[in-house]
């Protein structure tokens, strides 16, 4: 379990705070949905779940542990995908040799399975690679790595159109009991089916913290003519209608969370 | 200890020595051609002169010079493969990949040093040793008297001494750690032009150390007498700036974090 405890944290040489105060609670088998506008501290989160910053008050910890220790213990159960990143010129095979050592748990069968769903084989130079699929080789790793906790940064940006919904199946087959999966993305398309938890950040504060399945519960998502917007909450117009945002009224059928009308519900305070 | 598990750090050195080992050979290469520089243009200048009469004297004389540039360049080169030792975790995404993964603070510093440690002995020694027998093999080729300059500067080294070689030796290669520990701190904590701006610094911080030990009038101390005193003085003192200096440096990286700051990341 992730605890983020009353922190604050600013960057060096900035007076202004990302958090301030922030607490937060991750439970394990679930995935959860970092979203947030530019510059509200997404990252941030991720980096300071990872241990990668130091809060200056307050604590974040790792099953009791405090992340910014680097303890090896903590970190063999911590993979993160940040949105760049670099791998070196060798072999996958290699680079296994050389990387999987320091994480318990790895898989090498899980890593093959990724790689086909990706349609990559295991002879891979990385030096090679395109961007994009030095993403879905390291993405294949990180699932492979089967850490308790897996930290993903924009993974579907670089991604081509069938990657994207390769990689939804392939974390939620990929995915253990005992995991927590924090994803935080601006492609809300590319992962909002895939997504058991959201959290919207504004500054220093969490807007929305709640299960997709109580947003179901008490939302719908579905077009709509003009002549039928009564109940709604916030509605765009589209080409197919109106998409809307509306209370759910007893009887009706669940719709999917439509991630995109959410945010913008959510950050002009529509929805609490 | 909880801190350090040997086998863990065993997977720590092998992927820097995995992922350090073209730069390594880069430096290996760069550092044998500089060699071979210095010899080949010692000798045109030798060979170009008149008035050489002793071949034997003059080849000799080559190579106990092209030793000493040898060892001063190979020297500076030490200095800025520590100074740029964490070069490449000032980008984002490797001090990312190097924070990350599962190992002590403790180990992955370790190691980083002892990858470079055997990078400047084996490294360092083994290109010496090969520039020597290239230019033995040149010489047999040419037919010139053959002098080794490794030879020729283990030679030279007792009668440059003036009390004694192996104490010297030993003097110097503490002052030689001390320096290296004082450039690896510089490397951790300046951000861009590593050696230069370590170098700034080194020449301020011990042009002011020489300053005040003259101030102090070292001269009439009863160490000036006794030159065992002196050595052992001068010993103490550059090892406690090797403590100092990898302390600092080791509180440093430990303290890393994921943020753009002017100096050290933390």
């Amino acid at each position: 379990m992730i605890e983020v405890n009353n922190i604050s944290f600013s960057y060096p040489g900035q007076k202004e705070r990302v958090f301030d105060g922030f607490s937060l609670r991750l439970e394990e088998n679930k995935i959860y949905g970092l979203l947030g506008k530019n510059g509200t501290g997404k990252s941030t989160l991720l980096y300071l779940v990872a241990g990668l910053l130091r809060p200056k008050t307050g604590s974040v910890c790792c099953d009791g542990i405090a992340t910014y220790k680097r303890k090896a213990e903590i970190l063999e159960e911590i993979f993160l995908v940040p949105e760049e990143f670099d791998l070196p010129s060798m072999t996958l095979k290699r680079y296994v040799e050389l990387n999987a050592p320091f994480y318990p748990r790895f898989s090498q069968e899980r890593l093959d399975a990724c790689l086909r769903d990706f349609e990559l084989t295991a002879d891979l130079d990385l030096g090679g690679l395109s961007m994009g699929q030095k993403k879905k080789v390291f993405m294949s790793f990180a699932l492979a790595t089967n850490t308790k906790l897996l930290l993903m940064d924009e993974p579907t940006n670089g991604l081509d159109i069938p990657s994207k919904s390769q990689f939804r199946k392939t974390v939620a087959q990929n995915m253990s009991d005992d995991q927590i999966v924090i994803i935080s993305t601006h492609q809300v398309h590319d992962v909002e089916a895939l997504l058991d938890h959201i959290l919207m950040l504004n500054q220093r504060e969490l807007l929305l913290n709640a299960s997709v399945q109580e947003i179901m519960d008490k939302y719908v998502f579905e077009y709509r003519q003009p002549s039928e917007m009564e109940g709604v909450l916030y509605a765009e117009p589209t080409l197919q209608g109106n998409a809307v945002m509306a209370v759910r009224q007893d009887g009706q059928a669940e719709t999917q969370v439509n991630l995109e009308l959410l945010f913008n519900a959510v950050t002009k305070g529509l929805v609490k | 200890m909880k801190n350090f598990n040997m086998t863990r750090f065993g997977h720590m050195l092998k992927l820097d020595f995995a992922e350090g080992r073209k730069a390594m050979m880069w430096g290996a290469l760069c550092m044998l051609l500089l060699y071979l520089f210095f010899f080949w243009f010692a000798y045109n200048i030798g060979y170009h002169s008149s008035n050489v009469t002793d071949w034997d004297l003059h080849i000799r004389r080559i190579c106990e010079s092209v030793g000493v540039f040898s060892m001063m360049a190979m020297y500076i080169y030490f200095l800025i493969t520590a100074s740029t030792l964490y070069r490449g975790e000032q980008k984002k995404q490797h001090r990312i990949a190097l924070l990350m993964l599962p190992a002590t603070n403790l180990e992955k510093f370790l190691s980083r040093w002892i990858y470079m440690l055997v990078f400047m002995l084996v490294g360092g020694v083994l290109t010496i040793v090969l520039a020597d027998c290239i230019h033995i093999i040149w010489l047999q080729i040419a037919d010139h008297p053959v002098h080794s300059m490794t030879k020729a500067l283990i030679h030279s080294l007792p009668q440059a001494s003036i009390y004694n070689p192996v104490v010297e030796i030993v003097e110097v290669y503490i002052v030689f750690v001390a320096f290296h520990s004082f450039y690896l701190l510089g490397g951790l904590f300046f951000k861009k032009f590593h050696f230069i701006a370590t170098s700034v610094v080194f020449a301020i911080v011990f042009s002011a150390l020489v300053w005040t030990v003259n101030s102090f009038g070292y001269r009439d101390t009863p160490a000036q007498s006794d030159p065992t005193m002196t050595y052992i003085l001068w010993g103490g003192f550059f090892a406690s700036i090797t403590i100092v200096c990898t302390w600092l440096a080791y509180w440093l990286f430990c303290r890393w974090q994921v943020v753009t700051h002017k100096f050290a990341n933390i």
